[in-house]
């Protein structure tokens, strides 16, 4: 077991550096540099280019790469350009609260797209069945921010149940208030997520329990004189999660994905918010950070993936 | 020989014929179906028409006296924006816009993907594991945040320019999609019947197995038109899409990031929305009734 | 048990099926008999119902698809038209079943001991202490070496012939009076088929269970076989003491079969082939003798309406239909040792 999560470890090192080789192309790319934002015209350009001399700006590119990846191993993110301040600081409070928006999401997804799936195989072809699959393909084609617009419009705005902006209250002090605002301000954004984002859970569980159904396997524990009840949790269910648990991984980083939009309609300040609001500031070291961690996530959830389906199947996992 | 690839040319072309059928039969059968297709058409042309007549300066002349105005005020149906602008040639301009863009970028990204799909999965070996990697490896970066990023660098874009950087990602899905379909296709024995025939791998590719793909082709290229149409506005709604001088509908529904504006004016942005939706709704419709078409076809054959 | 009784008796049990909206007949008048201790082969070609069959004696058949009528009786309990709380009470403790293929009759998740288990828990006869015990014994029985390391592991972990003798241990874990194997070694190589079907004969001779056996494999009959019942069609053609099935195959059916099977006493230079194919559900009509169809020679007599009772020449040998009384093969062939019964009898 260990060997197999050390050798999907392995794996990701190069995926990883290739992701930073080309997101650092793509930072070199940008128009700037950090001493773009801090003169004024004035400035005489010899001062400018010793400057960006001594900041080692002009060294070759592999030095300069080199140097980045030194720096974030050492915690050292960069500074943002317009606000002056090291970007590790700033990401730090608004990752927490783009991770607690996607845990609940998460949460969310699951206790809605589990029984519905379930409810709509065990009663194949019925009203109940063709409402949740065709719910399900409408929501899996719709874009989100237009769903997210209208959410907040009608539950924050016009009908106020919930707030429109920001993770918590300001005015909100000890422990349990503040943990039960941050809730409350979770609300909206997660379940207006978690409705429309039930598609690949639905349809991966209700197509497994169907073909789980008609398994030779539920044959033999019917033959067995197995109680309905128990033949279809402990073998139908159980199975057809399976294939469910496969993707969990990249359920967990779609949810991340997703998080530039739904945080920027609901002014949720976690990481996606921060990248719009770094892509209008022009703040590219902020950009180029939260890019880096982004696909970092998205990496680590893949090897996720992998060692939760060895885990859960022991198929894959005694080789 | 002659006559053979008669035969080959003259199915090909009664594939194409009987897919239509069975679609009209299907979209009888399916009036919300139906009832899409047409909303689609109308929209689709209406807007491309409708904007060929609006004068080229209908939006750079700021009425400061009509600003603001709610539907069915002054002539004004949809009512005007902080600009006087009116809202409904507005609406009708957007559209032509997204839809200018969707458009271009469905058929891009189908082309590729059917054209890669194919070809990985029919010569597989080491062309087909390059391709894996690479697609496995894009699907793992963060796409959206990179795109936005492009847009940003690029300073002056066109059409075509966005077109191509949405284009960049999107063609992935499609592409592991057709190449599915294709290995199953493969093991066919129409397959190795031409191979023994002599037919060149193009040729196959082309003639036999597409073909027998292209019902599945035309659903997917529905589905995937609305997913498009949400990139895009979902884009421009962002301010990365296109300007306000040539909106499209993202940068209309923009305008509710302005909490005074949803609540106040919802008239700048819903017909927007409304708009946004209702066209993806009849796309998945559409492709759901063609999906149903493709896969009576793969029972039968 | 009630001793002295068939421990299985089918009389004009028949199946529909509901396809595509239309009720279909599978299995039509079936009549058979299993006694307390005795092997009954089942035989006939793939297609021929002899699986349907052996599903509705479990009623595991999907009661909105299905149709049965007729008359089970399993050891005095009837099966046609049981509740599902009366099955479950009979699945797995009067009867047990194998099948075909062990690695997908198995829970591919689930440890081989905790399926094991499963079949104790779903009754109350084995007491809950005494299952981590039995579970061992079971599997020592079966012939599995190591029984506490199986079953542990997970059932890809097992070769094909260690799954079967698991299935085998599930099936006869709360001691049935009688096992329905469906075609137990089909899926086995051609050297475990023999150990498995020992291992069968083995168990039925030490626990005195009645055995419906499922093959297409006459081989496998004529080593196992007490009774023959042979199947065409959904219907059964020929039924009897294995003797009697074997020395004198009576319905051109079975005498087809027979001679279809290469044996070292026959060699010849062509192998026989029965012509045609089974026909589909839909074009059966089970009023006539549907084998005749495929005899090119006698398409007169296919036409025929055939009695639904059948036919009794030897005591407990019976067959269906008239056609067995002058049937002939097109080039002659004879049976060994039927030449002098026929000269005899002229």
């Amino acid at each position: 077991m260990w060997k197999l999560i050390l050798r999907r470890f392995l794996i990701m090192i190069p995926q990883l550096i290739l992701m930073t080789i080309l997101l650092f192309a793509l930072a070199k790319m940008m128009p700037g540099d950090p001493f773009t934002g801090r003169f004024s015209a004035h400035t005489d350009i010899h001062t400018l280019l010793r400057l960006r001399r001594e900041a080692g700006l002009d060294d070759p590119w592999p030095t300069q790469y080199f140097r980045w990846i030194n720096n974030i191993f050492h915690g050292n993110l960069g500074n943002s350009f317009v606000l002056q301040k090291p970007v590790a600081t700033l990401l730090g409070q608004r990752i927490q609260n783009t991770v607690w928006l996607g845990l609940l999401s998460l949460g969310l997804v699951y206790t809605i797209g589990i029984p519905t799936a379930v409810a709509s195989a065990t009663h194949e072809g019925s009203f109940r069945d063709r409402f949740w699959t065709t719910y399900n393909s409408i929501t899996g084609g719709i874009p989100a921010f237009v769903i997210y617009i209208f959410m907040l419009f009608l539950f924050g705005f016009t009908l106020n149940w919930f707030p429109t902006t920001g993770s918590v209250s300001i005015d909100a002090n000890g422990f349990w208030p503040v943990l039960g605002s941050r809730f409350y301000h979770l609300i909206l954004p997660a379940l207006s997520v978690a409705l429309f984002s039930t598609v690949s859970l639905f349809n991966t569980l209700r197509t497994s329990l169907l073909d789980a159904r008609s398994a030779d396997y539920v044959r033999t524990a019917r033959a067995k004189g197995v109680s309905n009840k128990r033949v279809f949790w402990r073998h139908i269910f159980r199975n057809s999660m399976l294939p469910v648990a496969s993707t969990f991984g990249f359920d967990l980083v779609g949810i991340f994905s997703g998080a530039v939009i739904l945080e920027t309609v609901f002014g949720y300040p976690g990481m996606g918010r921060l990248f719009v609001q770094s892509i209008t500031t022009r703040d590219y070291t902020t950009m180029n950070a939260i890019m880096l961690f982004s696909g970092t996530l998205t990496l680590i959830g893949s090897m996720l993936n992998d060692i939760i389906m060895s885990w859960v199947d022991p198929r894959i996992r005694i080789k | 020989m002659a006559k053979a690839k008669k035969i080959e040319q003259s199915e090909s072309q009664a594939h194409a014929h009987s897919f239509l059928k069975a679609a009209v039969r299907e979209f009888k059968r399916d009036k919300i179906a139906m009832i899409s297709f047409f909303f689609l058409v109308i929209v689709v042309f209406g807007v491309f028409i409708g904007s060929m007549f609006i004068p080229r300066d209908a939006f750079s002349n700021v009425d400061i006296m009509d600003t603001n105005l709610a539907p069915f005020t002054n002539g004004h149906i949809l009512g005007t924006d902080d600009g006087g602008r009116d809202e409904f040639l507005l609406v009708v301009i957007a559209a032509r816009n997204s839809l200018s863009i969707s458009i271009p970028v469905t058929i891009v990204i189908m082309a590729v993907g059917i054209f890669l799909g194919l070809m990985s999965a029919y010569y597989g070996g080491f062309f087909d594991w390059i391709w894996m990697r690479i697609t496995d490896y894009l699907s793992i970066v963060p796409t959206l945040m990179i795109l936005l990023t492009l847009l940003t660098i690029i300073n002056n874009y066109s059409i075509w320019t966005l077109v191509w950087v949405i284009s960049l990602f999107s063609w992935i899905g499609s592409m592991r999609f057709f190449r599915a379909l294709t290995f199953a296709e493969r093991e066919n024995d129409y397959v190795k019947a031409s191979k023994l025939s002599g037919s060149s791998s193009l040729a196959i590719m082309w003639k036999q197995i597409f073909p027998n793909l292209s019902s599945q082709f035309y659903a997917q290229t529905a589905l995937a038109f609305a997913g498009n149409i949400g990139l895009e506005t979902g884009i421009s709604y962002l301010g990365y899409g296109l300007p306000y001088t040539t909106p499209s509908l993202g940068t209309l529904v923009n305008k509710a990031t302005d909490p005074e504006v949803m609540t106040q004016s919802p008239w700048m942005w819903l017909p927007a929305s409304f708009l946004i939706l209702a066209l993806s709704v009849s796309l998945i419709f559409i492709g759901q009734a063609l999906r149903r078409v493709a896969d009576q076809r793969q029972s039968l054959a | 048990m009630i001793i002295g009784k068939n421990l299985l008796e089918a009389k004009g049990v028949g199946v529909d099926f509901r396809i595509n909206g239309e009720w279909l007949t599978a299995l039509y008048n079936v009549d058979l008999s299993v006694k307390p201790g005795e092997v009954l082969a089942l035989v006939g070609e793939s297609g021929s119902g002899k699986s349907t069959f052996a599903m509705s004696v479990m009623a595991l058949h999907n009661p909105n698809q299905s149709r049965v009528t007729g008359s089970i009786m399993l050891d005095g309990h009837q099966i046609v038209d049981a509740t599902e709380a009366e099955m479950r009470e009979l699945r797995g403790v009067k009867v047990g079943m194998i099948f075909q293929d062990p690695l997908s009759a198995l829970n591919p998740l689930m440890k081989i001991g905790d399926q094991i288990q499963e079949s104790m828990s779903a009754h109350s006869i084995v007491p809950k202490e005494q299952w981590q015990e039995h579970t061992i014994k079971l599997l020592d029985e079966v012939g599995i070496s190591k029984p506490e390391l199986v079953a542990d592991q997970f059932p890809h972990e097992l070769s094909g012939g260690m799954r079967q003798r698991v299935m085998i241990a599930i099936a006869i874990a709360n001691e049935p009076d009688l096992l329905i194997a469906d075609e137990p070694t089909t899926a086995l190589d051609v050297t475990i088929q023999a150990q498995i079907l020992d291992l069968i004969k083995e168990i039925q001779a030490e626990k005195n269970i009645g055995v419906l056996l499922i093959t297409h494999d006459l081989g496998v009959v004529a080593e196992m076989a007490d009774s023959v019942a042979v199947m065409y069609a959904g219907q059964i053609v020929e039924r009897g003491t294995a003797e009697q099935v074997f020395e004198n195959p009576l319905h051109p059916y079975t005498r087809s079969l027979l001679r279809a099977n290469p044996s070292l006493d026959t060699l010849n230079d062509q192998l026989y082939v029965i012509p045609g194919v089974v026909p589909a559900l839909s074009e059966m009509d089970h009023s006539r003798d549907l084998f005749l169809e495929r005899v090119p020679w006698m398409q007169e007599a296919a036409k025929e309406k055939v009695s639904d009772v059948p036919a009794e020449p030897e005591e407990g040998h019976f067959v269906r239909g008239n056609a067995w009384k002058d049937f002939k093969f097109q080039d002659g062939y004879l049976e060994p040792g039927r030449g002098q019964k026929e000269a005899q009898s002229k």
